[in-house]
């Protein structure tokens, strides 16, 4: 107990640290993005530590969530709308007749030719039917003013409802992966998984007429209430209160704004904390620990093993899922070409491990502590290697150690892995 | 009573269970003996649904449950144990035996969240049984301890606990005696004799220790290269001259035969 609030103290000073020596704008910051990581890696914890499903496809649900706020809360465009909607959501709709089509015709015929044939029928003629249909409402709706739009565009709800929809776009996803490959062995889970990631960033990069790709969704509105820096400092209110503590308007905004996300971001991770912890010292999370440590025990002592993995899995996937909706709404923009596994994935199944998998405190412990490093390191990995090399003379040598010092995050995170392992192998905050 | 017809389990070429026909009948100790290899294992696993069988048919009081998944056949009653122990090593002994009992209120996502009430009240019924359990076990003492902890012996017997959990018609003992010591195999042994004769359990042992099969079971089946190849009381069976072939080959049963005979 003392050792853990050790741990957390440690982990405070560290961001406190970081506001009194380089500023409050960078550790706020630092904050926010490792607050965001952390509810991510709650849901990893919820699939590999609950119940040892190996989800390598992290990336994918945050993506999910992502184009969720899009599709939520970015501002209607009617005249793309006019162009082409109905054409896609007709098209869309041909493509999954066919498919549903295709699928009630391989189970109501009899295995043999006539099926395979048939089968072939409906796939070929569906895909070009589809294509016949969707593709020019998809040049229609391009072609609306792509400087700008050239997308479908959102509904313009507000950005706070864009969260829990993010949750829903990756729980549906989480839904039909685990539906095909829940039943293959483990590590066949996180091939399948680490692929599907792939394909849905990239239809995220390539698909103009849904998010724009790679040309960004921007001025994606700010979740209720956090306000604009713009609107603070001409707010009388505001004013008042920087001039009688004497700060400056100007930055004093931009740290308020981030306290805002602060204190939201915070309050989601305290419910889903909550809410996870309870459901772990359930006999829900009883039943999942039985089903992680021996499966076909657990499932002759007469539990759904596989109706388990899917539920706990889809109920983690939407944890990441909502955690990366907040991520760009905060953002304030979607950016396909930003989504790589080593940042999304790798980075919170280190958070999972160093923190101590299966045990949630530990989670966010590792979230935290890794999130700061992450960040961190990246804006005084450069200083301390100029410091390093400062008396060097100038040659090839030093020229290669200052180019190669942004990457030194890897470098560390791979050094911190490898250090917990070893000494603490179960996490700095292991499962009880 | 669980009938097996003529069942068949193929892997590829080789014909692990090869028209097994048996019957365990209600409220019998059952012995099931052969040399290692004879399929006794397979045909326990396609029995409790682990494996789907090539072919035949198992029934159990009059019901088909053949290709039925483990979890279903739970519900009906059918609990195994397994040859290597399966504990959930994470756990405490008393949670694998609380984790047991079927469709509690807290399994469910939402009640484990907001029922905590019920779900309290539930888990003091469990936790009670679970105790009244590893006293009749006599490993009372083990109850906080972490699964992965304890011995081989006492696995075993959590195992068995775990069966006790819930009203269980029927239950396939796989080895329970593997690696468990002469004190602790009677320990063992006195449990089933009380579970089957307190509690009306029907038991099937698959058991390599002929001492204690002879103890506890009647009938026995005796199975060789995947066949049936004898049922009945333990001294018939032992003296079947198939049976000493099965287990010694043939150039040793006649060596034997000329010992009985001198003797």
């Amino acid at each position: 107990m003392s050792r853990n609030f050790f741990l957390f103290a440690a982990m405070a000073g560290l961001y406190a640290l970081t506001g009194f020596l380089l500023s409050w704008n960078v550790s706020l910051s630092i904050l926010n993005t490792a607050l965001l990581a952390t509810i991510m890696a709650l849901g990893v914890n919820m699939q590999w530590g609950y119940a040892g499903l190996f989800n390598t496809g992290v990336m994918g649900f945050v993506a999910l969530g992502g184009l969720a706020v899009v599709l939520t809360s970015a501002e209607p465009t009617p005249d793309a709308w006019a162009a082409g909607g109905p054409g896609i959501v007709f098209g869309l709709l041909l493509g999954a007749a066919t498919i549903a089509a295709a699928i009630f015709a391989w189970k109501r015929m009899a295995a043999g030719r006539l099926r395979t044939l048939v089968l072939l029928a409906i796939l070929i003629g569906g895909f070009f039917l589809f294509r016949a249909v969707f593709d020019p409402a998809v040049t229609a709706v391009e072609a609306n003013n792509p400087a700008t739009y050239g997308n479908l565009g959102g509904l313009g709800l507000p950005s706070l409802l864009a969260w829990p929809v993010g949750g829903l776009f990756a729980a549906l996803a989480a839904w039909a992966i685990g539906k095909t490959a829940l039943g293959l062995r483990s590590d066949y889970l996180a091939i399948a998984t680490l692929g599907i990631a792939e394909i849905i960033t990239s239809v995220l990069r390539n698909e103009d007429w849904l998010d724009r790709g790679v040309k960004n969704v921007l001025k994606l509105p700010r979740p209720w209430p956090v306000p604009y820096e713009v609107n603070l400092q001409q707010n009388p209110a505001f004013l008042d209160f920087t001039t009688r503590w004497e700060l400056d308007p100007v930055a004093t905004s931009t740290i308020f704004v981030k306290l805002c996300y602060t204190s939201l971001f915070a309050a989601v991770l305290l419910i889903a904390i909550w809410l996870t912890e309870r459901a772990l010292k359930s006999p829900w999370g009883r039943m999942m620990r039985a089903i992680r440590d021996n499966e076909v025990a657990a499932e002759a002592m007469g539990k759904d093993v596989t109706r388990r993995h899917l539920q706990v899995f889809i109920l983690g996937s939407a944890l990441i899922g909502i955690a990366g909706a907040m991520m760009t709404s905060m953002d304030g923009q979607l950016t396909p070409g930003t989504y790589n596994p080593l940042r999304y994935t790798f980075l919170i199944w280190v958070m999972v491990i160093v923190g101590g998998s299966g045990n949630n405190w530990g989670t966010v412990l590792g979230g935290l502590l890794i999130g700061w490093l992450w960040l961190i390191v990246e804006s005084i990995g450069p200083a301390i290697m100029g410091g390093v090399t400062a008396a060097m003379a100038d040659g090839p040598l030093k020229q290669h150690l200052v180019d190669s010092a942004p990457h030194m995050r890897l470098l560390s995170m791979g050094v911190i892995l490898l250090l917990v392992l070893r000494f603490s192998p179960r996490g700095l905050i292991p499962e009880k | 009573m669980i009938v097996v017809e003529d069942l068949h389990k193929h892997f590829g070429g080789f014909h692990a269970v090869d028209g097994a026909s048996i019957r365990i009948e209600t409220g019998s100790i059952t012995g099931l003996i052969g040399p290692n290899g004879a399929g006794k294992t397979t045909l326990f696993n396609v029995i409790a649904g682990r494996l789907k069988p090539t072919s035949g048919r198992v029934i159990m009081d009059g019901e088909d449950i053949t290709g039925l998944s483990p979890h279903e056949l739970f519900h009906k009653g059918l609990l195994r144990t397994f040859q290597i122990a399966h504990e959930f090593g994470s756990m405490t002994v008393r949670e694998n035996l609380m984790m047991v009992p079927a469709s509690q209120h807290g399994e469910t996502i939402w009640n484990a969240v907001f029922s905590r009430g019920r779900i309290a009240a539930e888990e003091k019924r469990l936790r009670e049984k679970a105790d009244e359990v590893l006293d009749f076990l006599t490993i009372s003492h083990l109850a906080d301890q972490k699964a992965a902890n304890i011995s081989g012996g006492q696995k075993k017997l959590l195992e068995l606990g775990r069966t006790m959990m819930v009203d269980a018609k029927i239950v396939f003992l796989d080895e329970v005696g593997a690696g468990v010591n002469r004190t602790l195999l009677n320990t063992i042994g006195d449990a089933i004799v009380r579970l089957n004769k307190e509690r009306g359990y029907t038991f099937c042992v698959i058991e390599h220790d002929m001492d204690f099969i002879a103890r506890l079971c009647d009938p026995v089946i005796v199975m060789a290269e995947g066949k049936v190849l004898a049922q009945g009381p333990v001294d018939v069976v032992k003296s079947d001259e198939r049976v000493i072939e099965a287990y010694l080959g043939r150039g040793l049963k006649n060596k034997v035969k000329e010992e009985a005979a001198h003797a």
